[in-house]
């Protein structure tokens, strides 16, 4: 399903399908067309952050996982599964975005200087397993640096800088979807730090135009985890 | 003696073109690190600001080397200041009120205000007056001492905003079944956050409807499009439901 492919003909999937016309080929998902007028086109299927629908209000998500305690200094990676947004693009053209889940939105922090964030449900997985389509794996390293225990439930993303990663597993043909390693380290202050490289061995990095920009080095979860 | 005379207004004349190539030099730099610190308009303004204080302690440095006995010039340049000063009250009330506004901040270029029940887009804040684009598309400007003694309420700042609203159904409808409906729609509404979360309680018993009040915040971008959204749905679905949204009645007995 994911990745670049061009076509000269008919091409259907289980979401959408394009059908080839003379001259033009017609991209059909529930209610959404688009016409595009060429002989061949490059299709390309990209996971995408969840900040896109039913428009993009924010760059931010917050992704809520069950409580997890930290004691004194320690340290846990853990794998959730989170809900993601698939982009169609055609010729390089972002033509349709589509999910799975119902948007919602909250506020990180007060009114004054809060962040508008999605909000993405993160239900903790096996590092083995590969979510469902419109679903992906987010790694995450949680380190506690404080003498005291910590707990924590919810990490805020900046999608600008949030890498994604989809490869084939050869067992059952189903594709894994990964987001790049994140870090959330638990000092005096709380930092999300992207790692900038994938968990999962033999997998694509997607590189999409929006994902193209600058590494910024943290978040700061000022207003708590 | 002309010689000498001479002589000095050449290194007046010396000294002003120095001074001012190196204040040129030094206002560019001052511009840079300002608008690194603090917001475009502000910054501008404040390096002219310091540009004019500069070429005025440049006239005074190069008068003087000149030959210009400063003194006098200054006690003249008062008596003329004094003036100017009565003449120009409200001008100077403005500046200052201006550098106030850059020291207080309470808006910036490009930001969504209402300035004493004037709501607009900020399109520039000079030494003397503040432009603002007002809704309707007009550009008002406003001086500086208006804006700096006005209420002002900046829209950009706010992440969220919140709608209070207040429905009143018959004292013969389901109250429950009312609530479950308004719950449910707020509830089903995208752009409605979970946090803050939303309120639907009883707030009134009142001559001729119970009162149900409403609060819900939204992204500030979205306030107006839910409002809308939300008011037009409670409204089709109490309808739906046989919930009667009474007008004030009184009733008379007549004896």
């Amino acid at each position: 399903m994911f990745g670049k492919q061009e076509l000269g003909k008919s091409h259907k999937t289980k979401y959408f399908s394009i059908t080839k016309k003379k001259d033009s080929f017609i991209y059909k998902r529930d209610q959404k067309i688009v016409q595009i007028v060429g002989k061949k086109i490059n299709l390309n299927v990209l996971p995408l952050s969840p900040i896109n629908l039913p428009n993009r209000l924010t760059n931010h998500f917050v992704v809520d996982f069950p409580e997890i305690y930290l004691s004194p200094e320690g340290k846990q990676i853990i794998f959730l599964s989170i809900p993601i947004e698939i982009g169609v693009f055609v010729n390089e053209r972002l033509v349709d975005t589509f999910g799975f889940t119902k948007p919602e939105f909250t506020l990180y922090g007060p009114v004054k200087g809060g962040i508008i964030s999605r909000i993405v449900k993160g239900e903790k997985v096996d590092e083995t397993s590969t979510p469902k389509f419109g679903y992906a794996i987010m790694p995450l390293r949680i380190k506690n640096y404080n003498t005291r225990v910590r707990r924590t439930s919810k990490i805020l993303i900046n999608s600008r800088y949030l890498d994604f990663y989809y490869g084939e597993k050869k067992s059952n043909k189903v594709e894994k979807v990964s987001t790049e390693m994140i870090k959330l380290d638990i000092k005096g202050s709380i930092k999300v730090r992207n790692m900038n490289k994938c968990f999962f061995k033999g997998m694509t990095k997607v590189k999409a135009k929006t994902q193209l920009l600058k590494k910024e080095e943290s978040i700061d979860m000022r207003w708590g985890i | 003696m002309g010689y000498m005379i001479g002589i000095e207004i050449l290194y007046g004349i010396i000294t002003f073109i120095i001074g001012f190539i190196v204040i040129k030099r030094i206002n560019k730099f001052t511009e840079k690190s300002f608008k690194k610190k603090m917001p475009t308009g502000m910054a501008k303004n404040s390096a002219r600001l310091t540009y004019y204080i500069l070429m005025f302690l440049l006239a005074m440095a190069s008068l003087q080397v000149a030959g210009f006995k400063i003194e006098s010039l200054l006690v003249a340049g008062g008596v003329i200041g004094m003036a100017i000063g009565f003449a120009s009250q409200k001008t100077v009330s403005n500046l200052i009120s201006g550098l106030f506004l850059y020291v207080d901040r309470p808006f910036d270029l490009g930001d969504s205000v209402d300035i004493n029940g004037v709501g607009g887009v900020v399109e520039d804040i000079q030494p003397l007056s503040t432009k603002l684009r007002t809704w309707n598309g007009p550009i008002m400007r406003i001086p500086n001492e208006k804006v700096f003694g006005a209420n002002i309420t900046n829209y950009k700042q706010i992440a969220a905003r919140r709608f209070v609203h207040k429905i009143r159904i018959s004292y013969d409808s389901d109250i429950d079944k009312a609530m479950t409906i308004i719950k449910k729609i707020i509830d089903d509404e995208i752009f409605i956050l979970k946090n803050p979360s939303p309120s639907v309680i009883v707030t009134g018993l009142l001559d001729s409807a119970i009162e149900i009040q409403i609060k819900a915040w939204t992204p500030s971008s979205k306030l107006y499009s839910v409002k809308t959204k939300i008011l037009k749905t409670f409204y089709l679905a109490l309808k739906k439901n046989k919930i009667k949204i009474p007008y004030n009645q009184l009733r008379v007995h007549l004896k």
